[in-house]
């Protein structure tokens, strides 16, 4: 279950001090990989907050993960942290929300193109150039192919969705046959 | 009753007469009695005394009853007139029953008659208020009839017009897909991305 607000306080502390050693990069990078090591390996789950477990145990692995991650002193600090306070489990919305705030940080977004076939270099680039003329801010896309949406492009950056999908046209016009009289 | 008892008296005063002059007959007799074959001065005692015990006996006796008995008869006489009196009040009663029951036999042929024109009337009230009744019962039967009519048409109406449109988006969709190129594609990337960008 995603814990939010207590995610957001932690990452906007972690945020903080990356912003101040100007290390935002670097910190994102190791939460991004400690958080998928999370979510990808159970073991490491049930490692972290088993409560079975005696604490010394739980951090023990963590620094061993660290050790292995090779992290910066801060970052290993701030794992150590989660650990003790029985914060482990919050790891990945850590992640997401730290992603977040570096996004906002430097004017950027994230978000989604889905197309039934392979887009061309040049249409990406022309689909991420309207986006964030769109946004007004600097967009990293994500491609998708699903052939279920038969042609057009589906186009998602946070709340905004361009749907120029066939099967969404379609769709329009099955339910205006039905609608018109 | 005033009669009875003079005539009482008459009877007690002639006893008493019939005792006086037996008393002389042995004042008269009574020397000589016990010489010749009379009834002996004795016997004229013991009736003497016989009479007037018996006048004395009349005497208390009808002193004593006189008042109960003179009552008993009054009281008496009195429930008989009050017997006649009811007689004839319940006879005056029964001769107005039979006065009115006699009036309304005459009327009675008339009564049958306007109980039988009542009956035709109200049957006829209620012929006509049935009629009406199982028109409209019709009439509204006729109307559900036709409204789910109308509904089912129209059910199946838009259901066909579902259908319709389900094969030939299915059939869009597949033809769509057999001749859809990469140059199709592109150009309705291109074409879409140039809308949304001239809207923003």
């Amino acid at each position: 279950m995603k814990n939010t607000v207590l995610a957001k306080r932690y990452a906007k502390a972690l945020f903080q001090v990356g912003k101040e050693e100007n290390a935002l990069d670097s910190f994102n990078t190791a939460l991004a990989e400690m958080a998928a090591l999370y979510v990808q390996v159970p073991e490491v789950v049930d490692a972290l907050t088993n409560p079975l477990y005696p604490l010394e145990v739980r951090e023990k692995v963590m620094e061993h993960l660290l050790a292995k991650m090779q992290v910066s002193a801060m970052v290993a600090n701030f794992m150590n942290l989660l650990v003790q306070k029985r914060r482990a489990n919050a790891l990945p919305d850590i992640a997401e929300v730290f992603q977040a705030l570096v996004d906002v940080e430097r004017n950027m977004c994230r978000g989604t193109v889905t197309s039934a076939a392979p887009l061309s270099g040049a249409l990406n680039s022309k689909i991420k150039a309207t986006l964030e003329k769109i946004t007004g801010k600097q967009v990293l896309l994500r491609t998708e192919i699903n052939p279920a949406i038969i042609g057009g492009i589906v186009a998602q950056v946070g709340d905004l969705v361009l749907d120029g999908s066939i099967k969404t046209q379609l769709t329009g016009l099955k339910e205006s046959i039905k609608g018109s009289e | 009753m005033k009669q009875l008892w003079k005539n009482t008296l008459s009877l007690l005063l002639a006893a008493a007469l019939v005792a006086g002059l037996a008393v002389v007959a042995l004042a008269s007799g009574g020397e000589g009695g016990h010489g010749g074959g009379g009834i002996p001065a004795a016997k004229w005692w013991d009736l003497l005394w016989r009479t007037t015990n018996f006048t004395g006996l009349v005497i208390i006796l009808v002193w004593a009853l006189k008042k109960p008995f003179s009552q008993g008869l009054q009281g008496r006489r009195q429930a008989i007139i009050d017997k006649f009196a009811d007689l004839e009040a319940q006879k005056g009663e029964a001769e107005r029953i039979y006065r009115e029951y006699e009036a309304r036999l005459g009327k009675i042929d008339a009564e049958v008659e306007a109980i039988i024109s009542a009956a035709v009337k109200q049957g006829e009230a209620e012929k006509e208020r049935i009629i009406a009744e199982a028109d409209r019962a019709a009439g509204d039967l006729r109307r559900q009839a036709d409204m789910a009519i109308q509904h089912e048409l129209a059910e199946a109406r838009l259901r066909l017009r579902g259908e319709v449109a389900e094969q030939a988006v299915a059939m869009a969709a597949e033809l769509i897909k057999q001749n859809l190129q990469d140059t199709d594609q592109n150009r309705m990337v291109e074409d879409y991305l140039d809308k949304v960008g001239a809207i923003q």
